[in-house]
């Protein structure tokens, strides 16, 4: 009993270690494939040190990204680049994501019109007003607008002396974070609210009618497309591309 | 001249005026087979009129059946001048279906006592389209059609059905048109029970057309095309085109006031047999393909002539035809010397019109110029047979020189010199330009030994802690709204404020009064203003200012025992004494003068 109390701690501490081994390693490996060129492989090993990290890491997704875009798997190329930008890394991995995202959204746009297929990668103004709304800055801001009215409310009970001697300032000010609260509470609930996201793997994925296999193909969207996804159905999630367009696609096919 | 005179004076037979005609039909071109409407207007004067002009009398064109649909009239009285006059419209509805193709002058009249008067202006109708055959031939010469009329047998029956076709011989792949027709003369509900079957043809469905009304065998007949479809035979001998089935509900009444006429009964429509030449082997080209019947016409063009070696043009070639050009087989496309090629991008747009389907269909070929030089598009060929003539024939597009400069000298400029508009790429060569941006384009991976660990930075403003802030925010303001709300209910009246206020001045006075019990100083004057303030304030606001007379009796007035009354007088005026010297009191009779009034404003609540 005394050597397992006594011992537990001490093995705790060996298997992060070792994890964490295990995860460098296979990330110097993949690392070690990409400089010769081996990208099948360097995607392998990337992949292995990914299933092995406890939490995401911008680099490593940003590494599998750029790997992908090199053996031309645009899907998860696309998707692990977007990743990375969303974790926020250093300088130079956002810089690297966004340069290695353009350019693999580009071959998206090119393989989609050559194969005749779909593609939903440009942003409307939607998706960007969304992206805005449910930036850090827009929840701050109404934040403080909240925090404001609450302190008004407070000197109004605590000290309406206060109140009475700055009250067309303090009301000017409490009209203005009154309005930004509400316009900016409703409209960035609505766009954490949204559909989720979720992009494209594979090539020329056919869109079907229904959630089945025997459904229809409604059209076919290229892989590394960016969809939003409305309904899931067993195996199958419906999905809107930015035109508008909706339709059942499988989820094998589909990154989230 | 005394003649002329005398034939000018002598009285005339009265005579009525001819009448007026006027022709107007819905449409003047029509499509072969499809019914335009005549509407005649026959206006006439009544005066010296002893009967009415008859029935128009319409055309007897061949190929052109009339249909009369309706009838109606309207009279007009006119009161002009002490004269009335009277003048009668009837209107006369007709179909008119052209079953074959041509310009038909409708020649239009009426019998106007003996007389034919023909109205002023001749509508003519033009009909396109191929010649119909089938039981609305009857009235036309239809040279090209060979469908038979409804025999006899079939006209005796109240509801059949039958197929009509274009043609009853035709060469694999020629496109021949199907209509099955539905003929009814009794009001009756029917049901398609199964289609007619279209076996060993590709079908192109087309739209049905409306119902028809048609006089033939005596009987006035309603005729729905029901299914119509080009078909496009697909072997050769005697083929079968299933007559369908209907089941016939016969009923009386239309819409709602419908009820049901006798018993239902199957009717089944009369297969049709079309003879299926094969293609003639004679003079036919060597790996002929089946499917490259009708008549087609092929053009090509390339988006530009003059491009450097490199780079890529786009040869679009063109066929435009009528016949199943969905199934042509066009054969390989050329790939000029100098030149690589990739598979095309395809395209097809069909339509129907008169009853034959047209069609084109693009090839975008990529190419792209390996070598610089004078590069020649050599003439490519398709091979097709056409029915009419039964004959093959070849359609050749032109050939097209390109000039090819050589590749730019600076590598640099390779990657982006190359790069064809990107929406002319081909599979390979897209991929073919992902490997190229590969090394130039895409960044570098980070090659880290190992991995940096904790270097995200996760934002405290979490989705769910903003929410929460967002619901604070009211909940704070309602509370604060409480809070206050609460703290005014809970502050003291005026009253009671002042009720305290005059409490405490009491006790202030009463502790002054005591300490001048023992020494006498002021104590008459504190303990008098004490009296006279608890006083004033139980005898209320009425009392305030008035003389102790009538203050003592408000006090009564107010319910005051008498008592109580009679001491405050009385405290009053020993007060009052005392301060004028009047009496001293001895410390004693001080003390008792205080207790008594202590005791009062005990009783009256004042302390």
């Amino acid at each position: 009993m005394l050597a397992v109390v006594l011992c537990g701690p001490v093995l705790g501490i060996w298997s992060t270690v070792a994890g964490a081994d295990v995860v460098d390693s296979a990330y110097k490996s993949a690392g070690e494939a990409a400089m010769v060129g081996h990208w099948s492989e360097a995607v392998t090993q990337y992949e292995r040190a990914r299933s092995l990290l406890a939490s995401p890491s911008a680099e490593l997704e940003y590494d599998l990204g750029t790997a992908y875009a090199h053996t031309n798997e645009l899907g998860p190329a696309v998707f692990h680049l977007r990743s990375a930008l969303r974790l926020a890394g250093n300088d130079r991995v956002r810089e690297g994501a966004r340069r290695n995202l353009s350019v693999a959204t580009r071959r998206v746009s090119l393989r989609a019109e050559v194969s005749g297929a779909r593609v939903s990668m440009y942003e409307g103004w939607k998706s960007r007003a969304e992206r805005l709304l449910r930036s850090q800055a827009v929840g701050w801001m109404s934040l403080l607008a909240g925090a404001y009215l609450a302190g008004l409310a407070i000197v109004r009970v605590l000290a309406p002396g206060v109140l009475r001697r700055l009250r067309s300032l303090l009301l000017t000010l409490g009209v203005i974070c009154a309005c930004l609260f509400l316009s900016l509470g409703v409209t960035r609930t609505i766009a954490l609210g949204a559909d989720p996201e979720a992009v494209v793997a594979g090539e020329r994925v056919p869109v079907r009618e229904g959630a089945g296999h025997h459904h229809a193909t409604a059209f076919h969207v290229e892989g590394g497309s960016v969809v939003h996804l409305k309904e899931s159905a067993p195996g199958w999630r419906r999905v809107r591309l930015d035109d508008g367009l909706e339709g059942w696609i499988s989820e094998r096919s589909l990154l989230l | 001249m005394g003649a002329a005179a005398a034939a000018g004076l002598s009285p005339r037979e009265a005579r009525a005026a001819e009448p007026v005609l006027r022709v107007r039909v819905d449409r003047n071109t029509v499509e072969v087979g499809r019914p335009v409407t005549v509407e005649v207007e026959v206006k006439s004067d009544d005066r010296g009129r002893a009967q009415e002009p008859g029935d128009p009398i319409m055309p007897d064109l061949p190929g052109l059946k009339v249909a009369f649909r309706s009838s109606g009239m309207s009279r007009s009285m006119t009161y002009r001048n002490g004269l009335m006059s009277s003048e009668t419209t009837r209107t006369f509805v007709y179909n008119l279906t052209p079953l074959q193709p041509g310009v038909y002058p409708l020649k239009i009249g009426v019998n106007d006592g003996g007389k034919v008067v023909l109205a002023k202006e001749v509508v003519t109708l033009t009909a396109e389209g191929a010649t119909m055959s089938g039981a609305g031939s009857q009235q036309a010469q239809a040279p090209a059609a060979e469908g038979a009329s409804p025999s006899s047998e079939r006209l005796s029956e109240e509801v059949f059905a039958q197929i009509v076709t274009n043609k009853k011989r035709a060469y694999v792949g020629e496109a021949i048109t199907a209509q099955w027709e539905v003929w009814q003369r009794v009001t009756a509900n029917i049901e398609v029970d199964m289609l007619p079957v279209f076996k060993d043809f590709y079908a192109v469905e087309l739209k049905a057309g409306e119902a028809l009304e048609q006089f033939v065998g005596g009987r006035q007949w309603r005729v729905h095309p029901a299914v119509r479809r080009i078909l496009f035979p697909q072997k050769s001998g005697k083929l079968r085109i299933g007559g369908g089935t209907l089941t016939v509900s016969p009923s009386s009444g239309f819409g709602l006031f419908s009820r049901p006429r006798g018993r239902a009964f199957t009717v089944r429509g009369e297969p049709v047999e079309v003879e299926i030449l094969p293609l003639p082997a004679r003079n036919q080209p060597a790996g002929f393909s089946a499917n490259n019947v009708g008549s087609y016409v092929l053009s090509v063009e390339v988006d530009r002539q003059d491009l450097e070696q490199g780079e890529a043009l786009t040869a679009t070639f063109t066929i435009a035809g009528d016949g199943n050009l969905k199934v042509f087989d066009p054969g390989e496309w050329p790939t000029p010397t100098g030149m690589r090629s990739y598979p095309p991008k395809e395209s097809f747009e069909q339509r129907v019109r008169d009853g034959k389907i047209y069609g084109v269909r693009k090839f975008e070929v990529l190419y792209v110029a390996d070598t610089a030089g004078t590069i020649v598009f050599p003439a490519k060929q398709i091979d097709f047979f056409e029915p009419e003539s039964a004959k093959y024939r070849v359609s050749e597009s032109a050939s097209i020189e390109v000039n090819v400069r050589p590749r730019a000298a600076d590598p640099s400029s390779a990657g982006g010199g190359v790069v064809p508009p990107e929406a002319d790429l081909s599979r390979p060569e897209a991929d073919a330009l992902a490997e190229q941006d590969q090394a130039g384009e895409l960044s570098p991976v980070l090659g880290a030994a190992a991995l940096e660990r904790g270097h995200e930075q996760v934002s405290w403003l979490t989705t769910q802690r903003w929410k929460t802030g967002m619901l604070t925010v009211p909940g704070v303001g309602v509370a604060a709204l409480s809070v206050a709300a609460l703290a005014k209910r809970m502050r003291p009246s005026a009253q009671t404020i002042q009720a305290r206020r005059h409490r405490s001045q009491a006790r202030e006075l009463l502790a002054k009064a005591r300490a001048g019990v023992d020494g006498g100083v002021e104590f008459e004057a504190t303990l008098g203003a004490l009296v006279q303030a608890a006083a004033v304030r139980k005898a209320g606001d009425e009392a305030v200012g008035r003389e102790r007379s009538r203050l003592l009796d408000t006090l009564r007035s107010q319910g005051c025992a008498e008592a109580d009354v009679s001491m405050v007088g009385e405290t009053l005026d020993a007060c009052d004494a005392a301060r004028y010297g009047a009496a001293a009191r001895e410390p004693a009779e001080r003390a008792r003068l205080l207790r008594g009034v202590e005791s009062l404003l005990r009783s009256w609540e004042v302390l």
